[in-house]
């Protein structure tokens, strides 16, 4: 087994401030991603300048944060803020949901696309090659808060987390690292270099980010207030199990051009 | 002469706007399905939180008040133990998962329906305590003495 390796959360302070490695690699993932849609932007096929990116983040940021923070709510611990509603705003404390933010995003996106004359697939398939840079970071920000570790296992590579007590446990957190981040960023990246239908590229992240997050919720310990929820599935697994149905239904509706608007026909010079 | 354009006209419109009515179900039913199943996983969350919750705080006392040993025998071991049962299932009534105690006095593997129950195991050194979760799989007492469980909800 291996030695948790004590990384101080706190990475530095500016005067008397604490900066959090959390918060920093949230920070540092945004301006990767900001700066690659910028550069992804201007591609003949997307046309997005950077004013109209960063309108968009905005937008984005905003669904993230409170559809994660409802999801958290609504699907973790609702009996518990029920009987505390003020502290349903006290984000700062801890508790989101990736697919209550994902939804947010969602939503995000269709308002941007209302305003902006975009459809809200063709948005999605725009941003949703950065959002690994983002998850894989906070998984990271994960491990070295001692949080959201796996489950007891005596494999050579399992951790002794503080946090978890004297066993050792799966480091889901680097799991979910190298298959949310790295390999869904390689995927989307790969996958999104060539002209694709619309909407395929934003199918193909629900997709396969609904497949990781369902195999790695089997190293994950569950969270202590829900323990296993359906059987031997938890929290995580039951949300992330319509994932990959929807993820497919979509790519098939991508595929047959049922996303395509007619601006972006003519663009292509009539064919997706 | 333009009859022909005309008609093709008409008929790429009346395409695009079938598809786009097409898209629109295709839309409505992937929301609805979305709600609809987010709404059941609410409802399935709040319950087990709830019954979690309980079960929890019987294990987080179990661990907690449990007689201490050594005990002189086995047997002097068993009726501590079945003492101590009988008292907790006085104190805290039934099963949060459904019908029967809350707390039980059996070999884990004995027992046919675990859900969230609480077995005590009489042994030479101490009380064995051994909780099940809403699904029936065996808590983790060292993580739930490292988090225990909030007072209220």
């Amino acid at each position: 087994m291996l030695a948790y390796p004590h990384i101080n959360p706190v990475g530095f302070h500016i005067g008397p401030i604490p900066i959090h490695w959390y918060g920093l690699l949230e920070i540092i993932s945004f301006v990767i991603g900001t700066i690659w849609l910028i550069r992804r932007g201007r591609r003949a096929e997307w046309q997005w300048t950077k004013e109209q990116v960063l309108d968009l983040e905005y937008y984005l940021s905003v669904g993230a944060i409170a559809g994660g923070r409802l999801g958290y709510v609504l699907w973790y611990d609702l009996p518990y803020y029920l009987g505390h509603p003020i502290q349903i705003l006290e984000v700062w404390d801890g508790g989101m949901s990736f697919h209550g933010g994902l939804i947010g995003v969602i939503l995000g996106c269709w308002v941007y696309g209302r305003k902006h004359d975009r459809s809200a697939m063709a948005v999605l398939d725009f941003v949703a090659p950065a959002a690994p840079i983002g998850l894989g970071l906070g998984r990271l920000a994960n491990f070295i808060n001692d949080q959201l570790f796996g489950r007891v296992s005596h494999l050579p590579w399992a951790v002794i987390f503080p946090a978890g007590g004297p066993e050792p446990r799966q480091p889901s957190q680097i799991y979910e690292f190298l298959l949310e981040g790295v390999a869904l960023l390689i995927i989307l990246a790969v996958y999104g270099r060539k002209r694709r239908p619309t909407g395929a590229v934003g199918a193909l992240f629900v997709l396969f980010y609904g497949i990781f997050r369902f195999l790695v919720e089997y190293t994950r310990q569950p969270d202590i207030q829900l323990g296993f929820v359906l059987g031997r599935l938890d929290m995580g697994q039951v949300l992330s199990a319509p994932m990959i149905p929807i993820g497919i239904a979509l790519l098939y509706w991508a595929y047959r051009g049922g996303f395509e608007t007619p601006e972006r026909n003519r663009a292509a010079g009539g064919s997706a | 002469m333009t009859a022909a354009p005309e008609k093709a006209g008409a008929r790429m419109s009346a395409t695009r706007g079938a598809e786009s009515s097409a898209t629109r179900r295709f839309a409505r039913v992937m929301i609805g399905f979305t709600i609809l199943y987010g709404l059941l996983a609410a409802i399935l969350s709040f319950h087990i939180v709830v019954e979690q919750q309980a079960v929890r705080r019987h294990l987080d006392t179990a661990l907690r008040v449990r007689p201490v040993g050594p005990f002189a025998s086995i047997r002097a071991s068993r009726a501590v133990a079945r003492a101590f049962v009988a008292r907790l299932n006085a104190a805290f009534g039934h099963n949060p998962c459904g019908p029967g105690p809350a707390f039980a006095l059996a070999r884990p593997h004995a027992m046919a329906r675990r859900d969230c129950l609480v077995v005590i195991a009489p042994g030479r050194h101490r009380l064995h305590v051994r909780a099940y979760d809403t699904q029936g799989h065996h808590m983790d007492n060292v993580f739930e003495r490292l988090n225990p469980p909030p007072r209220h909800l």
